[in-house]
Order: structure tokens, then C-alpha cells, then sequence
């Protein structure tokens, strides 16, 4: 996908919704063959994540979405036992937007940004892994079993 | 200028100086900054069966769980979880079974995601084909 040719406006301190706006009128969609197989009950089948195609445009366009630090500060609030509304939103639109990202520092991001924490932080620590990357066609065409799709055993954890 | 000099036929233009509306008026910079209350801060089309983004805004991934089960992961936050979601789901070409989309009893709305629930009428989980959801609400 070549979208240099469109110039990302200067978005700091814009809201960051209006910055997706801009983006749905004036970048394509990017259909990432990414997906992220991820497993954080072992009672549960593997969950399949999939980066929306607006997103990805969004990051590999650069200029737009938030750092993902101002996202970690929100979910810190959020789980304080008093929290009633976020008060520091300023933090996604004021913060300076990240620069664009090749897909696979695209799904990294994501993946910091959407899976939870316990998984990614430690998908390589047990003897199975809990998270893998792979490609759409890597994963089984038929959702007849869907409920039973785990992380294979075989996969090898190489950090062990 | 005093509004008693208003007449029948409207303000004319060039008649209210740019220094009288400078304060506490509305322009269309003040309207331009902010976000209008009403619209969709959040809407997503997917189909569950391929599983595949039609369409969406405000959106950064969907995740899915299980059969019939998804999550919707917001790109920028809700300010909280008390936002209002609404959906629809229609069923697989071919099947007489009609589906419904609610949200997930396992795990409640969160100001960054919401989960859904795609089931028939008779409460078994299915992969709708048409799974629309939009919220409304206060983005952070």
C-alpha cells in the first residue's frame, strides 16, 4: 500500500476521533493478514484477534493515533476502585501521535494495546506459549469446531 | 449592537462587528472544536461467519472468543462504560434461524471494548453474517 502521498495534518492536540474521521475520508482500508492467537483461560479456546482495516491505515499513515502510553494511563484509571469517568482524555489528543509504523510494528502495538496484559507480558514464560502471530490462511478455514481451536502443543517456545 | 435594531428582514451582512461576537458567542471555530453529541462514537459491520470487518469507525480490532463471541476494541476510549450500544444481526443465507446480538453476560462493557453475543432465537451461540453495532456515548 502506498499512502505517502497523502500528508497527515499536524493532529497534536486534536481530538483524536476527528483524526479517524479525516482518516476514514481520506486513507484506504488495509486488510492485514496479521492475527494474533492468543490463549488467557486454559478452560477457553484460542481467541483470534484482527486489526480493524481503518486502524491499520491509521498506523501505517503515521501522524494520527496516540502513543500507547497515554492508553496504559487510562486503564491504570480505570481500574481504580473509585474511577467514575476518565478525566485525563487529553492525554490521547494532546500527546504527540505516533509516527507510522510498518504492519508489524503495527501489530505490536496492537497487540500492547488490545490483548491483555497477563498474556502478552508473559506469552513465552510456560511451557506453552500463550500468544502466537500468524497469517489469516494459517488458521483453520472451517468454524464448524471453533469452540475447541487451541495454540498447538508441538509449537516449540524457543526462550525455554 | 442592540437588539431592538433587528429588523423584520433579518441582520444584514457586515452588521455585527468581529470584536462583538469574539466573546461567549457561537462561531464556527467553537462548533468545528467540538464533538457533536448525538453521533456515533463507535460503529462497526461485521460479519462473524468469515470472519471479516465490513466496515467500522472509531475501531481498532475486533477479538474472536468463540463461536457467536466477539469483542469490539474502541480506539479512543469511551469516558466511561455507561454508553449505550445498539445492534442487529441477521441470519445465514439459507438458514431459517433468526439471529440476535446482545452483549456478552461474561464480561460487561468496558470504556476501551464491549463483547457480543450472537445467538439464534433458541439461545445457541451462531456466527451471524450481518452483526452491526454502534455507540453512543461520551468519548473520553
Amino acid at each position: 500500500m502506498n499512502q505517502e502521498q497523502i500528508k497527515t495534518p499536524n493532529f497534536q492536540n486534536t481530538h483524536v476521533y476527528k483524526r479517524l474521521v479525516w482518516a476514514k475520508e481520506n486513507l484506504k482500508k488495509y486488510y492485514s493478514d496479521y492475527r494474533i492467537v492468543y490463549e488467557d483461560n486454559v478452560d477457553e479456546c484460542a481467541k483470534i484477534m484482527t486489526p480493524d482495516p481503518n486502524w491499520m491505515a491509521c498506523a501505517l499513515q503515521g501522524g494520527i493515533l496516540p502513543p500507547l502510553e497515554a492508553y496504559s494511563k487510562l486503564k491504570e484509571d480505570e481500574k481504580k476502585p473509585n474511577f467514575e469517568r476518565h478525566s485525563k482524555g487529553y492525554l490521547l489528543h494532546n500527546s504527540t501521535p505516533v509516527k507510522a509504523m510498518t504492519e508489524e510494528q503495527a501489530v505490536e502495538y496492537l497487540i500492547k494495546k488490545d490483548c491483555p496484559k497477563s498474556v502478552w507480558k508473559n506469552y513465552n514464560k510456560s511451557n506453552k506459549l500463550k500468544m502466537i502471530i500468524c497469517k489469516k490462511n494459517q488458521l483453520p478455514s472451517n468454524r464448524k469446531w471453533r469452540n475447541t481451536w487451541k495454540i498447538k502443543e508441538e509449537l516449540v517456545n524457543e526462550d525455554n | 449592537m442592540a437588539l431592538s435594531t433587528i429588523s423584520s428582514d433579518g441582520i444584514t451582512d457586515a452588521t455585527i462587528a468581529t470584536g462583538d461576537i469574539a466573546n461567549d458567542a457561537v462561531t464556527n471555530t467553537k462548533i468545528a472544536d467540538s464533538l457533536v453529541q448525538g453521533i456515533a462514537a463507535v460503529w462497526i459491520k461485521q460479519d462473524f461467519n468469515a470472519p471479516a470487518t465490513d466496515d467500522s469507525l472509531n475501531v481498532s480490532g475486533t477479538t474472536d472468543n468463540a463461536l457467536g463471541d466477539f469483542t469490539v476494541t474502541i480506539n479512543t476510549d469511551m469516558g466511561n462504560a455507561n454508553y449505550a450500544i445498539t445492534g442487529m444481526a441477521s441470519r445465514l443465507a439459507n438458514n431459517l434461524n433468526y439471529h440476535v446480538v446482545m452483549t456478552h453476560e461474561t464480561t460487561a462493557p468496558a470504556a476501551g471494548l464491549y463483547r457480543l453475543r450472537c445467538s439464534d432465537v433458541a439461545g445457541n451461540d451462531k456466527d451471524g453474517q450481518h452483526v452491526s453495532t454502534a455507540v453512543h456515548g461520551d468519548l473520553a
